[in-house]
């Protein structure tokens, strides 16, 4: 299991991102107000915004260090993205989406390793009948799961999903919900949930982090955060849960 | 206001001029320098009367008449354009009023390579008019008889050097005078124009072409008497001599 | 009459006012030439200059798309300032009327411009050659298809373009396999108009390359030299170049209504 660890410094307009998290592997949820901070902080990870100091580490992969110098460029750094609206190329079909991360390797060897994880995906994620749809006709819980597929086809370092189930209408929310959980334990790389639902936190997050006006207030399992019930305030905008709850 | 408003509308529904007392001449491009002073002279004896003139090559202004457009005097580098308006009944009776001598120029570069006409050949870029602007006309006449004078090689072998035919004598000038052009055939009259960067080549004995200006008054002239009266003092002595200050050809003088 | 039906019959009114105007006089010009057509067409003029027209524009079009898309491209995502002021700059020539653009060019690349200064007094210069007619409708005509391309890239969603680059691939690879395809109906609506600006171009070939049949002649210039003799000729190639520029109009259309039928 490979970890992530990051921590910055950032001055983003009136907003001081202040953000340290040791080293975590599995899936960290990452909660908190409009504002605080989560997008900027997930640009920085990508690498589309630098951070004024400070280190980013996945695995054995140093992305950022502020101290050495080193700051590796978006295309090289392997971070699998799934933005809110799926990010699927819609002039692409589903085979077409997912074509794209095998024939964007470097190398013939990494195009053939990709080539077969593309396949293996395909299978996994039950996305044999749709290879030929175009994006336009497919359902939400469809999207995430060719999005999914075209991100770990890409043999990531790590996952970055923003917001999702978000999406979804209430009725296809649990069911990914549930495949996401089942998908994101079975991950050996680590992977962060960017989410506003307190159920996504609770179900998907091994950690979770709880992010306010840059800095991190609260971290750890989901029982840590609930019994703080300033943190879970924040984190949901919800009075903290009854015992029996959570 | 409202009378400026209707005036302007007038103006620009109508091509306003016609209320005024003026003259409304089309003429040759090749005219360009010599009119001002034409005007000058022609409004010291008929003050208050305004001139207006459109300069371009005749072909097209034979077209813009034949097709009703409103002026009251037209003067053509050639005959067979006023001839054509002639036919259709459009003009009075013409007279020829000057000539116009055709010569043969090179670009400043040039002029260090050729120094007589027999050199032409040994160009490699020469500009003339095309085949239904006059000038154009004019020099399939010279071309014609340089080849009396040299052979038919001469003639194909110039040919061959053609790269454009242009839409006026002004444009043939402005090729070679740019540098652009090495040789061309213009007008006499052109080449005196200043800052014209060229150089005469002279034409051998015996070989000549002289434009004809005919001129005449328009049957539809919406000032007719002014027209009349303009045309007749293109004969007078004083604008005679303006023709022949700018070197243009007057009466029997060669 | 209720409101509603009104101010509709209004909308209706002026729309059909301006669209009366702009397609009566082609339809006139193409009605009273039927008869002449047919000779027309077979006019010594026609076919180089219609040659001429074809193969220069469909250069000038290359040239245009191939430059002009990563141009357009590091324009449109760049937040820096000289790519704001480039791209006003980049529309000068659309102000500029077109005979000055043709001495624009020759003070440039004439003989006794810019390159012929570098060239010598015995070196080449495009001018006369079938290339200035090339250069000259470029100048022209590209910043018809810059703005569109410009424009239609602009309007990307940033997160795909994101999502295409954690996945690996390079920059080219971006630009040719995410944003041309998704940004297609633009760019080809913006070739077309710059293409029909270069068939029609007449000034700055004029006076940049000169008029020779076959060589530098195209066919708006063999119209108007047409204008010289005979106006029905002129008429008759008129006509040829109309109906060119529709049938390209057309399957301008239908190759949009495929690509965004592709969503």
């Amino acid at each position: 299991m490979s970890t992530l660890e990051i921590s910055v410094k950032a001055s983003v307009g009136a907003l001081e991102l202040e953000v340290s998290l040791p080293s975590f592997s599995g899936t960290l949820a990452l909660v908190g107000p409009n504002g605080a901070g989560k997008s900027t902080l997930l640009s920085m990870l990508l690498g589309v915004r630098r951070p004024r100091s400070g280190r980013i580490v996945v695995g054995e992969a140093v992305l950022f260090d502020s101290a050495r110098g080193l700051d590796m460029p978006i295309e090289t750094r392997r971070l699998a993205w799934v933005p809110q609206d799926s990010g699927l190329f819609p002039h692409l079909s589903v085979r077409g989406n997912v074509e794209f991360a095998v024939d964007s390797a470097r190398t013939e060897a990494e195009r053939t390793s990709r080539a077969n994880r593309a396949n293996e995906l395909i299978e996994e994620l039950e996305l044999g009948g749709l290879t030929n749809r175009r994006i336009s006709t497919l359902s939400g819980g469809e999207r995430q799961r060719v999005a999914l597929a075209r991100a770990l086809t890409a043999e990531p370092r790590a996952l970055l999903l923003d917001e999702p189930l978000a999406a979804l209408d209430v009725e296809s929310r649990e069911d990914v919900r549930q495949f996401l959980a089942r998908w994101l334990e079975r991950l050996t790389i680590p992977s962060v949930v960017v989410t506003h639902d307190p159920a996504d936190a609770r179900m998907l997050g091994r950690t979770i982090a709880v992010l306010e006006r840059g800095k991190v207030t609260v971290r750890g399992s989901w029982d840590d955060v609930s019994r703080s019930t300033s943190g879970f305030a924040a984190a949901f905008g919800v009075g903290a849960p009854s015992p029996r709850a959570g | 206001m409202r009378g400026v408003l209707l005036q302007l509308g007038c103006c620009f529904l109508l091509g306003c001029p016609s209320a005024k007392d003026e003259v409304v001449v089309f003429a040759a491009s090749s005219l360009q320098d010599v009119f001002p002073r034409l005007t000058s002279e022609f409004q010291r004896t008929h003050p208050g009367v305004g001139v207006s003139v459109s300069f371009a090559g005749s072909q097209e202004l034979r077209t813009q008449l034949e097709h009703g457009a409103k002026a009251d005097v037209f003067v053509s580098a050639d005959r067979t354009h006023m001839a054509a308006l002639e036919a259709a009944g459009l003009v009075e009776p013409p007279r020829i009023v000057a000539r116009n001598e055709l010569v043969v120029v090179v670009s400043e570069e040039a002029a260090r390579r050729v120094t007589s006409l027999e050199q032409l050949p040994t160009l490699e870029r020469i500009a003339i008019g095309g085949p239904d602007v006059p000038v154009g006309r004019y020099t399939k006449q010279l071309l014609e008889q340089l080849g009396t004078k040299f052979g038919p090689d001469f003639v194909s072998s110039v040919e061959a050097k053609i790269v454009s035919r242009e839409l006026s004598a002004r444009q043939v000038l402005a090729r070679v005078s740019l540098g652009e052009a090495e040789a061309g055939v213009v007008y006499r009259t052109d080449v005196l124009s200043p800052s014209t960067h060229v150089q005469i080549v002279p034409l051998p004995p015996g070989v000549r072409v002289e434009a004809d200006y005919p001129v005449a008054v328009l049957g539809a002239a919406p000032h007719l008497a002014r027209a009349r009266q303009w045309r007749d003092f293109l004969f007078t002595d004083e604008a005679l001599r303006v023709f022949s200050e700018r070197g243009f050809l007057v009466g029997g003088s060669p | 009459m209720t409101r509603e039906r009104r101010e509709r019959v209004l909308l209706i009114a002026l729309g059909a006012l301006l669209a009366a105007y702009l397609v009566m006089p082609v339809a006139v010009l193409i009605v009273s030439s039927t008869r002449t057509f047919t000779e027309g067409i077979g006019h010594p003029l026609v076919w180089p200059a219609l040659r001429l027209s074809l193969l220069t524009t469909t250069l000038s079009l290359v040239v245009i798309v191939g430059l002009g898309t990563p141009l357009s491209w590091l324009i449109a995502r760049s937040t820096a300032r000289w790519a704001r002021m480039l791209e006003t700059v980049l529309q000068l020539p659309v102000v500029v009327p077109p005979a000055v653009a043709g001495v624009a060019l020759l003070l440039t690349f004439g003989r006794r411009g810019l390159l012929g200064a570098l060239m010598g007094p015995d070196g080449w210069a495009p001018t006369f050659t079938t290339a200035a007619v090339v250069m000259a409708e470029i100048f022209v005509a590209a910043p018809f298809f810059l703005q569109a391309a410009v424009s239609a890239f602009r309007q990307l969603d940033d997160g795909v373009l994101l999502v295409a680059q954690t996945l690996g691939a390079s920059p080219v690879r971006v630009l040719l396999r995410v944003a041309v395809p998704m940004a297609g109906p633009g760019l080809v609506s913006g070739a077309a108009m710059s293409w029909a600006r270069g068939l029609g171009e007449f000034g700055a070939t004029l006076m940049f390359a000169g008029n020779l049949e076959g060589r530098t002649q195209t066919l708006p210039l063999a119209i108007y030299t047409a204008l010289e003799t005979d106006l029905r000729v002129a008429q008759s190639l008129s006509v040829v170049l109309i109906v060119f520029a529709l049938v390209l109009l057309v399957v301008v259309r239908a190759l949009m209504k495929s690509l965004g039928g592709e969503r």
